[in-house]
């Protein structure tokens, strides 16, 4: 009862997305199938709450007057209203391709026009029928491995970095791709090297000048990350090393969804932050009471398991003398004084079950006390400690 | 063939008399107790044939111990014996040694202990002026002047023993001194029992001792709240105690005690929980998060940046830490690390100064392997955990994806693991870092506790509260952080609950009252008695919280709900 698990549908966003992008990669979709029943009622209930959502949302559409923008933000529509911009330098390497058909599966709009900035996709979000609407991640950059390798040698990175800060006038995030492949060319020329010296000379003399320039730099993952660490905490840039193409592929599309639904979220979260601690996992068993009032006593004891030291025995036992709230409250008010309301549920049995020493303990003055101090003070900052 | 047997024989080295100074001081002393006829020379005569029966060195009164007839009050009396001798071999003595010597012979119990060093600092400063006692070398050591000696070797004469027997707690036995001072004595015996007179001197003109101070202080500190409270004298305990509304209403409304002051005020008055209770709006709040917040400054040059690695980071064993991956992999890389609990997050960073304070640089890493972020989706905790850290007060956040095992085996599809880390990365703005495997993670943790100890190292660091941290800028020269104990206090995972909060809770668990929903009635209702106060007395109770505004979107809680509640806290009967 205590623990810190919360509704369902938390849970289930996180997956249960997954499902609804059909369109996206099927690897996913063929896990799914081998789902066990859980999962499936756990996606349906996900799909009702969208529901709720989509119905809460229509009806604030009603009250507000503003149909246009919220239909961009529903989470099930708004990968359509998010437009990729794919810098055409990208497509020559060697992932282009990839990329595109990535892009293409998860139907999403892209064009391809040139940049301010090269190797470089934007994003940009509809937010109602006439402006669109960027937030801080909307760029992401594209560097291979030796260009990154050149601007550190050359001591050109950080300005380089910053340049691009005040170009794209909020953050980016930075992709280096094709790291480990390097690294496992550079170690067999290095092994090649090694074994034949003379032949390690003519690999120098037959390869290009540029490749020549970056194998023979002596640069390990070490610097590498002692760069990019910089970077990090200096200039508070991203980065993401990839390695295939479909990789990329995958990672831009996932941005994508990202992205499309960051106002979603937003509003969600905020919603959850009115309160001090995370209280939407405490409701993660929150208990159903219909029409004809069935369920009160089980939201009641529920209740009373929420006091950090009343466990379900304990609860039991207090409800098996008050039965409601009521019945507790009229019961501190015939108590005379302070004292004895705070004393009031001390004495009564708590069963503890242990096989043959069913032991027989008593809740104890300091829970007594504290339901007491809960019921009837009327300090609401008064503080249990 | 015979085989000679040389004769070996033992020799024993036996040291003629080996703790010779013992035995001149046990047989003085038994010497000193048959001339007074006690009973005490029968104990130091079957000490003193122990100890002559024992063969080896013994180096102070402690080791005798071991000896038959030697018990505990001698070996301490052998003991101060010693290092009395050790000290007059030496010739000098150490100004703290002074202060003690001093404290031995006066009683000033009602002096502030600051005053006391202060005035026997006067004392010994007059001592040297006079030419008896001579001061060299840092730290200081205080020689007699042959002046000096001569001087004490007199006043010796003069009052022989009974100079020991002194104890100045009464006015009275100053005039005694007054008749020493005249003769111009000083303390004899070395500097150690400092110039009386002078000492006494000072001490009646500095301090008033009227028979109300000690009454005095007690009450002042007492008394001493918050700011606007009044130094009333004629404040008198028992009215508190009286639970008299009217003068308690004169109280300002919150007073913020430390936790000295806490602990005073209870020891004055045991009923200060009852005056808690009973008075909830005018009543003194301890208060429990301001334990004496003391601005801390940390100057360039005058920290250390270290890594701190939560012990759940590291195996539970004692023995095992040594061989610990975590350990091992941080130590290859040289790094200055820490192993503490922590109670959010897995690896932070402190500066501490040369006084051993603490303030936390506002970067808290997660590790995250990705069976574990599998796991921790599916439990729930995933997003309850980065809510704690997006409140604990450092403002970088740094989650640490580390590459595990076979990707078909993570609980989850891969994909959706994911997209769950660019979720995080874009909605929650923490920094994602990803790694191969374990030791790659310590890698970059040792690289980033090096930077941060060169961008930090020309920074001057204050200690801020938590609610007033300004936004962190690497580039700014002096940056405000939190300290350590904050941190820790305000990141524990089961806080303490106010009531308003517990009702929140309560409401919450019902199916359909979200968490805006419940805030919007606890705003209106804040505690439990409130609200069934309300439906007692209200003509339309099922509809009480019908039309209560929620949220940004200003819906209405509705009907429904309403009458659950209604029904919940005014059946007398649930099922």
């Amino acid at each position: 009862m205590n623990l810190p698990l919360y509704t369902l549908s938390e849970s289930e966003s996180e997956f249960g997305e997954v499902t609804d992008r059909d369109n996206i990669i099927t690897t996913s979709n063929i896990n799914l199938l081998h789902n066990d029943r859980k999962r499936k009622n756990k996606i349906s209930g996900k799909k009702r709450k969208e529901k709720c959502e989509i119905a809460a949302i229509k009806s604030k559409i009603k009250d507000n007057d503003k149909e246009k923008d919220t239909k961009f933000l529903k989470p099930g529509e708004c990968m359509q209203y998010i437009s990729v911009r794919i810098d055409p330098h990208l497509l020559s390497a060697n992932f282009g391709v990839e990329l595109l058909l990535a892009l293409k599966t998860a139907d999403i709009q892209y064009d391809i026009n040139s940049q301010k900035i090269p190797h470089t996709i934007f994003w940009s979000r509809k937010i109602s029928q006439n402006s669109e609407n960027n937030s801080k991640d909307s760029f992401v950059i594209i560097w291979s491995i030796k260009e990154l390798i050149s601007l550190i040698s050359s001591k050109k990175l950080k300005s380089q970095i910053i340049e691009y800060i005040t170009r794209t006038n909020n953050g980016f995030t930075l992709i280096i791709f094709g790291t480990d492949e390097y690294f496992r060319t550079r170690k067999k020329k290095n092994r090649e090297g090694k074994v034949n010296f003379t032949n390690r000379v003519q690999l120098n003399t037959q390869n290009s000048k540029q490749e020549n320039v970056y194998d023979l730099l002596n640069f390990n993952r070490f610097d590498i990350e002692t760069a990019l660490g910089e970077v990090q905490l200096l200039l508070n840039i991203q980065y993401k090393f990839i390695e295939t193409e479909q990789e990329l592929g995958l990672f831009i599309v996932q941005f994508t969804k990202s992205l499309a639904e960051l106002p979603y979220k937003q509003e969600k979260s905020r919603r959850q932050q009115c309160v001090g601690w995370f209280a939407t996992a405490d409701s993660k068993e929150c208990v159903h009471v219909d029409h004809n009032n069935n369920g009160l006593l089980k939201l009641w004891q529920q209740q009373l398991c929420q006091f950090p030291n009343i466990g379900l025995d304990i609860a039991q036992a207090i409800i098996s003398n008050y039965n409601s709230p009521r019945t507790l409250m009229e019961a501190y008010e015939k108590c005379s004084t302070q004292k004895e309301g705070e004393l009031l549920l001390q004495n009564i049995p708590v069963r503890r079950i242990q096989g043959p020493l069913t032991s027989v303990r008593r809740i104890g003055p300091e829970i007594s006390k504290k339901v007491y101090l809960f019921f009837n003070n009327k300090n609401a900052e008064f503080s249990f400690t | 063939m015979n085989i000679e047997k040389c004769e070996r024989k033992r020799t024993t080295l036996k040291p003629k008399c080996p703790n010779p100074l013992f035995e001149k001081w046990l047989s003085e002393w038994k010497k000193e107790a048959s001339d007074k006829n006690s009973d005490l020379q029968y104990c130091f005569e079957k000490a003193l044939q122990s100890l002559r029966k024992y063969p080896l060195k013994l180096n102070n009164g402690k080791e005798c111990l071991i000896l038959k007839y030697f018990g505990t009050q001698l070996c301490e009396k052998l003991d101060r014996k010693l290092i009395e001798y050790e000290r007059n071999k030496r010739g000098y003595l150490l100004k703290k040694e002074i202060i003690e010597k001093t404290l031995e012979f006066i009683n000033v119990s009602f002096i502030k202990p600051d005053a006391r060093t202060h005035i026997i600092g006067n004392s010994i400063s007059t001592l040297i002026n006079k030419g008896l006692i001579l001061k060299q070398e840092c730290p200081a050591k205080f020689y007699l002047t042959e002046e000096g000696k001569k001087l004490a070797e007199e006043l010796l004469l003069d009052l022989g023993n009974d100079f020991q027997n002194i104890k100045f707690s009464t006015l009275e036995n100053v005039t005694l001194l007054d008749d020493i001072a005249d003769k111009n004595v000083s303390p004899f015996e070395a500097p150690v029992k400092k110039s009386y007179t002078n000492l006494f001197s000072s001490l009646i003109k500095n301090v008033h001792c009227d028979n109300e101070t000690s009454n005095q202080i007690n009450e002042q500190k007492i008394l001493r709240f918050g700011s606007d409270f009044i130094l009333d004298k004629s404040f008198q305990y028992s009215d508190l105690i009286d639970n008299d509304d009217d003068k308690f209403k004169n109280l300002p409304q919150n007073i913020y005690l430390c936790k000295p002051e806490i602990d005073a005020l209870k020891k004055e008055m045991p009923s200060v929980e009852s005056i808690n209770n009973n008075f909830s709006d005018c009543a003194i709040t301890v208060s429990n998060h301001t334990d004496y917040f003391e601005q801390l400054i940390f100057i360039p040059g005058d920290f250390e940046i270290v890594l701190l690695v939560d012990t759940q980071e590291t195996t539970g064993n004692l023995r095992s830490r040594t061989t610990d991956d975590t350990i091992q992999e941080l130590n290859n890389f040289k790094t200055k690390f820490e192993v503490r609990h922590l109670n959010i997050g897995d690896f932070a960073w402190i500066a501490r100064n040369t006084e051993k304070k603490e303030l936390l640089l506002p970067y808290i890493v997660e590790r995250k392997r990705m069976d574990d972020l599998g796991c921790s989706i599916k439990d729930g905790r995933y997003h309850e955990q980065k809510f704690r850290l997006k409140q604990c007060g450092l403002q970088n956040v740094i989650y640490l994806i580390e590459k595990y095992g076979r990707e078909t085996k993570l609980g989850l599809p891969i994909n959706t693991l994911q997209q769950a880390i660019i979720n995080t990365q874009i909605v929650d703005n923490f920094f994602i870092k990803h790694t191969n495997n374990h030791a790659h993670s310590m890698m970059y943790l040792s690289i980033l506790t090096n930077q941060l100890t060169d961008i930090f190292k020309n920074k001057t660091l204050i200690s801020c509260s938590k609610n007033n941290l300004p936004p962190f800028d690497v580039q700014d020269d002096i940056v405000s952080l939190i300290t350590y104990q904050e941190f820790s206090k305000s990141s524990v995972k089961n806080k303490s609950l106010k009531v308003k909060e517990m009702f929140i809770k309560h409401l919450i668990q019902l199916k359909g009252l979200s968490v805006e929903k419940a805030v919007a009635i606890t705003d209106k209702y804040p505690t439990p008695s409130h609200l069934i106060d309300t439906l007692k007395t209200h003509d339309e109770p099922e509809l009480l919280l019908a039309n209560i505004r929620y949220g940004s979107s200003s819906r209405n809680i509705g009907p429904v709900i309403s009458k659950i509640i209604h029904q919940l806290y005014t059946n007398k009967h649930l099922s």
